[in-house]
């Protein structure tokens, strides 16, 4: 279990770094902005509860936010995130629950339930980002534009090193 | 009593959410409408080593291209001091003499956000205050923000808040510079009055009237010009002489007559 939780916490690094050292530059065409760190969240597993699960978003989202000084833009929209996870992880539950030892990864629950879970959170999480960072509703359509940009390049990228990384669904 | 606390137990989850949420939008706030960092920020000393040695790798596949761009800049420099060298004494004018400058290397940059901002690895101890102007890569850059020791975190052209004094050569003396949040490329000029006469490639410059940018420094040129029929000021855009997609080394500017600036401001106020 101890081994567990040293993995996680490294595993936390690794995503606050890569951020904001690596997807923070990978901007398309100045609209499409990757969040991957979103993919920590997205994986914690389903029995976390949903306080410490707040917790651990407003971390990582704080550390975010120290880089790019954005103080509180991060943590506002993964402490969010945290909240509605459990929710949408029961709304999402398949017949007779969850197996023991699965976890919410692509490699362990299937494409099928990991694309609407992943889209829908990652989807909230970035309207949550680009709305508070643009501070208003001005330009409505334009800041909608980057939102679904950025939520199909996160998702992309998201999936792509789950497969790499995590194929065997791994916790 | 009993009640209560059950009924605080149940909505548990959701109680943390908003107090959560509240201490973050308390930071949203303090940061865009005080300009306090309650914090940490980028210009912190752990933070910014991490921004350093990430920038250390990056530039090194950029050399060739940072060289060029520092190249051009000496090229037009020495222009410039030919020039002048050939002007006789009584017209030796250099507008930017009352100004101190620092050399700077960017960490790191963004151009893509709303608000976006820059860090630079000079800091207090290396003579920077805050509201200096920044300017590098053959125009200007922002103003300083918050600074640390050994770092300053500097509020970028590109920010929403950013507003700098210009000028249109040999036209216009008095318009505002301000970046509407969308394209990296081109900011607006703004309270420019519909009778004067505008073309598009007129260059603008900024005025000093702030006393924080050095005068006659190179903005831009105008991109596009619009009047709408009863509008009392043109629309106006500019295009930016620098790419900030490309920023590397900037100067930190200092106005060594601020002080004297401001005081006497406040004697007149």
């Amino acid at each position: 279990m101890n081994r567990y939780y040293l993995y996680k916490i490294i595993t936390f690094f690794l995503y606050l770094l890569a951020q904001v050292l690596v997807f923070n530059k990978m901007v398309l065409f100045g609209t499409a902005h990757s969040f991957v760190y979103v993919a920590f969240l997205l994986t914690l597993p389903f029995e976390l509860a949903v306080i410490p699960g707040m917790f651990i978003g407003l971390a990582l989202g704080l550390g975010i936010d120290a880089f790019t000084n954005t103080f509180g833009l991060h943590a506002a929209a993964s402490v969010l995130l945290m909240y509605v996870r459990p929710m949408l992880i029961s709304g999402l539950a398949p017949q007779g629950g969850y197996q023991p030892g699965a976890v919410p990864r692509p490699g362990s629950m299937g494409f099928g339930w990991f694309m609407p879970y992943a889209l829908m959170l990652i989807f909230m999480h970035h309207l949550v980002v680009f709305f508070i960072e643009f501070g208003g509703f001005a330009l409505f359509w334009g800041t909608l534009l980057k939102v679904v940009a950025s939520t199909g390049y996160s998702f992309l990228l998201i999936v792509i090193i789950q497969y790499i990384f995590f194929a065997r669904g791994r916790k | 009593m009993k009640s209560l606390l059950l009924f605080l137990y149940r909505f548990r989850a959701f109680i943390t959410l908003i107090l959560l949420e509240t201490a973050c939008a308390v930071l949203i706030i303090q940061n865009s409408h005080y300009h306090r960092a309650l914090f940490f920020n980028s210009s912190n000393n752990a933070i910014a080593s991490v921004l350093v040695v990430a920038n250390n790798i990056t530039n090194y596949f950029r050399l060739r291209q940072i060289n060029e761009s520092l190249a051009g800049e000496n090229l037009r420099l020495k222009n410039r001091l030919h020039n002048l060298a050939r002007l006789p004494d009584s017209l030796k004018y250099d507008s930017l003499r009352n100004f101190n400058f620092i050399k700077a290397r960017v960490i790191s940059n963004s151009a893509d956000l709303r608000n976006n901002l820059l860090t630079i690895d000079i800091g207090r101890s290396q003579g920077v205050k805050k509201d200096m102007a920044v300017i590098g890569g053959g125009g200007i850059v922002g103003k300083t923000r918050y600074i640390s020791d050994n770092f300053t975190v500097v509020t970028s052209i590109l920010h929403t808040e950013s507003m700098v004094p210009a000028l249109i050569k040999g036209k216009v003396n008095i318009c505002i510079l301000q970046w509407d949040g969308t394209n990296p490329y081109y900011v607006d000029l703004l309270y420019v009055p519909r009778h004067y006469v505008l073309e598009v490639g007129d260059t603008v410059l900024t005025s000093g009237y702030s006393g924080i940018f050095p005068p006659n420094l190179l903005v831009g040129r105008i991109a596009a010009i619009n009047l709408s029929e009863d509008a009392p000021f043109f629309d106006i855009k500019v295009k930016l002489a620098n790419d900030f997609y490309q920023l590397d080394y900037v100067e930190v500017a200092e106005n060594m007559q601020l002080p004297e600036i401001d005081s006497l401001k406040n004697l007149a106020e």
